[in-house]
């Protein structure tokens, strides 16, 4: 066997420095293509496209973010368009409805034990919020409060304005609340809101189907 | 956004604390301002208890997606499979042309090429990925994902529904004491396929389907017919191998039976054909 591996210094130092976080850039890979197949192939992708411009990169800053910066571009250029999206907080019934459980002000939570409902969900429902937001508030999300990149890095990762981030992350999180809420009520974690019509129905369905 | 009446002395008002608290609390602010928030924090209890309430649903937001995907889940965790295959992409990327052209197969190839005739056997029994990586892939065992001991062996090749871009459906085989195990998701190169385990009385089946509308994968060895469908046979390290084709879907069936005790149990199978 020829063994081309001790020759290539260059793929040794890519390999020590990008492989350490394989496991976030899978992670986010799944929530954007929301399917395992395509996560692996564009983490691959993203390991391949960075290799080859690994002599762009330059030495000592974050590799970590350069990393998710390709990932997100071969996201965009090359997947986003055949993946399905599709979206649980949309539709103007049930946002109204959600609007009028979450838009509580916060210090009712504190009030309220229910403050604590995400702990007391699923797993599985947590990702499917997660992946019911629109994908630029899902990818601001991920970034900020999975990777904790800061502000900054976000914005040179999806190349959008500092305040574009901002903006962004603010509507993503309460639009995470909402779809957060609207499990929680389905699975029977968090009681529904006192007006009758408050139960989501298609989720309410969902989760007894997923339960039966 | 909330606003409440500005009794205090401090420079930033409530308003502007408001729009400042997602900043604050992810720690963005810059020293100066960071210093403001607090100063006006402490001074005001309704702004306080808000931003108290904001930090906690903060902190457990980010809390709960952590422990839903990150590193010490599944769903934030690459598999072996994903680092090799990474690690095989970037070593062949690597790899300069013409090193590329030397690797032990192609020097195979080319010495057998210069042999006149054993071309023929090597192509047929080197260097097809459809008997190579099938062999590899089903020696080396891996776990199934879904077995007929758990879900009744009718339910095994709808496990796959929804995973695939297309339908594996695999044949009934009727040879004697053949028992559907169980399958897993796989891939020969870098197409997805469907992979299911059969057990004999003595011995295994592994078989690989997967969709090759371009056909890429060519055909080579034995001909034998097994009612509508053309079936080829084909040995390599020890294995032998089926392979058919049904429209655009191909069929790689490794096993560790003789050629005719192979050629027998492909012949009773059903639904290998197009009709």
């Amino acid at each position: 066997m020829f063994n081309l591996e001790k020759t290539d210094p260059a793929r040794h130092e890519f390999e020590g420095l990008a492989m350490k976080h394989v496991n976030p850039l899978f992670s986010a890979a799944l929530r954007l293509t929301k399917n395992e197949r395509d996560a692996e192939d564009l983490v691959q992708d993203t390991f391949l496209r960075a290799y080859r411009f690994f002599d762009k990169f330059e030495r000592g800053t974050n590799i970590k973010a350069w990393l998710f910066k390709i990932l997100t571009n071969t996201f965009i250029n090359r997947y986003r368009r055949t993946v399905k999206e599709r979206s649980i907080v949309e539709g103007s019934e049930r946002e109204a409805v959600h609007e009028r459980f979450i838009s509580r002000e916060a210090s009712d939570y504190a009030a309220n034990p229910e403050q604590f409902f995400f702990d007391r969900l699923l797993s599985d429902d947590v990702l499917r919020a997660v992946d019911s937001l629109p994908i630029d508030f899902r990818m601001v999300v991920i970034l900020a409060d999975l990777q904790e990149f800061s502000y900054k890095e976000i914005a040179e990762i999806l190349d959008v304005p500092v305040g574009t981030v901002m903006s962004r992350l603010y509507r993503g999180r309460r639009l995470l609340q909402k779809a957060l809420a609207v499990y929680a009520v389905a699975s029977g974690v968090l009681r529904a809101p006192v007006v009758s019509e408050a139960i989501d129905l298609e989720a309410f369905r969902r989760s007894r189907g997923k339960t039966a | 956004m909330s606003t409440h009446p500005t009794d205090v002395s401090a420079e930033m008002d409530c308003a502007e604390l408001a729009r400042t608290l997602d900043a604050f609390l992810d720690a963005e602010l810059a020293e100066s301002e960071h210093a403001q928030v607090e100063e006006h924090l402490a001074s005001c209890p309704s702004c306080w208890a808000e931003a108290d309430a904001a930090g906690r649903l903060h902190d457990a937001l980010r809390s709960r997606l952590r422990s839903a995907m990150g590193a010490g889940t599944p769903q934030g965790r690459a598999s072996p499979e994903l680092r090799s295959r990474i690690h095989l992409a970037l070593v062949e990327e690597r790899t300069p042309r013409w090193r590329r052209l030397l690797t032990p197969l192609r020097v195979a190839a080319v010495a057998a090429c210069a042999a006149g005739v054993l071309l023929v056997l090597v192509t047929q029994d080197g260097s097809n990925p459809l008997v190579d990586e099938a062999i590899r892939k089903h020696t080396r065992d891996l776990p199934l994902e879904v077995t007929a001991a758990a879900v009744g062996p009718e339910s095994v090749a709808g496990w796959f529904a929804g995973k695939l871009d297309f339908n594996p459906s695999p044949p009934q085989f009727r040879g004697a004491g053949v028992r559907l195990v169980g399958a897993r998701l796989s891939h020969i190169q870098d197409r997805p396929a469907a992979y299911v385990r059969y057990d004999l009385p003595r011995g295994h089946l592994g078989l690989f389907i997967l969709d090759d509308p371009d056909r890429r994968f060519h055909e080579a060895g034995r001909v034998v017919h097994a009612g509508p469908a053309t079936v080829r046979l084909i040995n390599a390290r020890g294995f032998n191998v089926a392979m058919w084709r049904r429209n655009e879907i191909v069929y790689s069936l490794v096993s560790d039976l003789d050629e005719q005790d192979l050629a027998r149990l492909v012949e009773s199978a059903q639904g290998l054909g197009d009709k």
